[in-house]
């Protein structure tokens, strides 16, 4: 009888808990699944020019553009904010140090420089090591767990080639979703397919949703962080 | 040769002094002009390229649209200013923290084309002698901002050939002007619709 009248409690507590959604193992061609999660995201150096959206209370929105150049064999990224008109708000370069180059107000805050290299990296760099899990995602697409240091982030790969990113932390609370729509941009025939559209959504802590509009790519084949 | 000749002092003579450049802008009433932009940034090997065109009328509507590769366009009517820009198939009010940096760069602009370059408590305007303006900013924050500002008249009196923002000597931007006309009638909705 005793048993019986824990089960309510214990039902409470599985249901207060946050818990990683399930990863059914692949026994067919993991290391198949672990690339495709791995070159889910650039191999090559590009710079690219995003229009960034953000959504503001009142169906207002904000547009601005935004620069990215990247390295990913060397893991560095360099990335400027500008307006439609092109002034420079705000430029950053991060080699595993952040440096911020110009940061006008607003955009001035030091959190706001240290988000917005995690979100660069998020969108453009896949995690450090190999992954946790191999497998079968919730949705039946396969897909990649990775451990970090402060959480976990699954790597799924749609049919279609999409690609949806979720971030956990380490109590397991999903704190950022993003779903990135992959092209071959104009006059970059014969290159990898990179990220044209980019949804993301910030639920923990703080709040906020992006949608990233590709405007023009180029592999940086020359000095690619001249001046650097 | 000699009609020529007369013709091409006479175009020059305006940029010849601060109260000669002062005297031809009374004259304009209205000035439309296509423009390409080029944004030179350090971080990239090729600069970013528009373009689109610029409307105005004396003595403080702007119009500046960019038709390529972002639709977009700054509204500045009697001092107030909106942007408009095209996401997707719509056209949405922009209501970025970039806004109120643009005010600033909106109002320049409007002093400019009333002639009035040498006006900006902000800045030190020098005129040389081919007809560039450089203006050069005053406090050492505003500098952090903004280096110079090079404007090169063009031989039509009250008429820019092309505008060079630096903010940094490897970060600028440069609007060349083209399809120039003055004084021709300019729809006052032009200044108040994104379209």
């Amino acid at each position: 009888m005793k048993r019986i009248h824990w089960l309510p409690l214990i039902t409470l507590v599985l249901i207060a808990c946050h818990s990683l959604p399930a990863v059914t193992p692949e026994e067919q061609a993991p290391a198949g699944i672990e690339a495709a999660c791995r070159d889910a995201f650039p191999r090559q150096a590009w710079r690219m020019v995003h229009t960034i959206t953000t959504d503001f209370p009142g169906q207002r929105k904000g547009v601005m553009l935004g620069v990215v150049s990247l390295v990913p064999e060397e893991h560095t990224v360099a990335c400027a904010l500008l307006s439609i008109e092109g002034l420079r708000l705000f430029e950053a370069h991060d080699d595993g140090t952040l440096t911020i180059r110009r940061a006008l107000p607003p955009f001035d805050r030091p959190a706001l420089a240290e988000g917005m290299m995690r979100d660069i990296r998020l969108l453009f760099f896949p995690p450090h090591g190999p992954p946790l899990l191999i497998g079968r995602m919730p949705s039946g697409d396969p897909g990649c767990r990775y451990a970090l240091a402060d959480g976990y982030q699954d790597i799924v790969r749609k049919p279609s080639g999409d690609i949806v990113i979720l971030r956990y932390d380490q109590r397991y609370r999903l704190t950022q979703r993003v779903d990135i729509t992959r092209c071959h941009p104009d006059g970059a025939a014969g290159q990898e397919a990179i990220a044209c559209r980019i949804h993301l959504e910030a639920l923990q802590p703080a709040q906020y949703q992006l949608d990233l509009d590709l405007v023009e790519a180029r592999p940086a084949v020359d000095n690619p962080l001249i001046g650097y | 040769m000699g009609l020529a000749a007369a013709l091409v002092l006479m175009t020059l003579a305006w940029t010849s002094s601060w109260d000669s450049i002062h005297s031809a802008a009374r004259d304009i009433r209205s000035v439309q002009a296509a423009f390409t932009q080029e944004k030179h940034l350090q971080i990239l090997a090729q600069p970013l390229l528009s373009h689109g065109r610029l409307l105005f009328a004396a003595p403080d509507r702007l119009r500046w649209e960019y038709q390529a590769p972002l639709p977009s366009v700054l509204l500045m009517d009697e001092g107030h200013i909106q942007r408009f820009v095209k996401t997707g198939s719509t056209w949405t009010e922009d209501a970025s923290a970039a806004l109120p940096a643009m005010s600033f760069v909106m109002k320049e602009i409007g002093r400019w084309m009333n002639g009035r370059f040498d006006e900006n408590p902000d800045f030190d305007a020098r005129l040389e002698p081919n007809g560039r303006i450089i203006l050069t900013p005053r406090q050492a924050a505003l500098a952090t901002v903004i280096q110079k500002i090079v404007l090169q008249l063009a031989e039509t009196p009250g008429v820019i050939d092309s505008v060079t923002v630096y903010e940094d000597d490897d970060n600028f931007t440069r609007l060349h002007f083209k399809d120039v006309t003055v004084n021709q009638p300019i729809d006052p909705a032009m200044f108040k619709q994104r379209s």
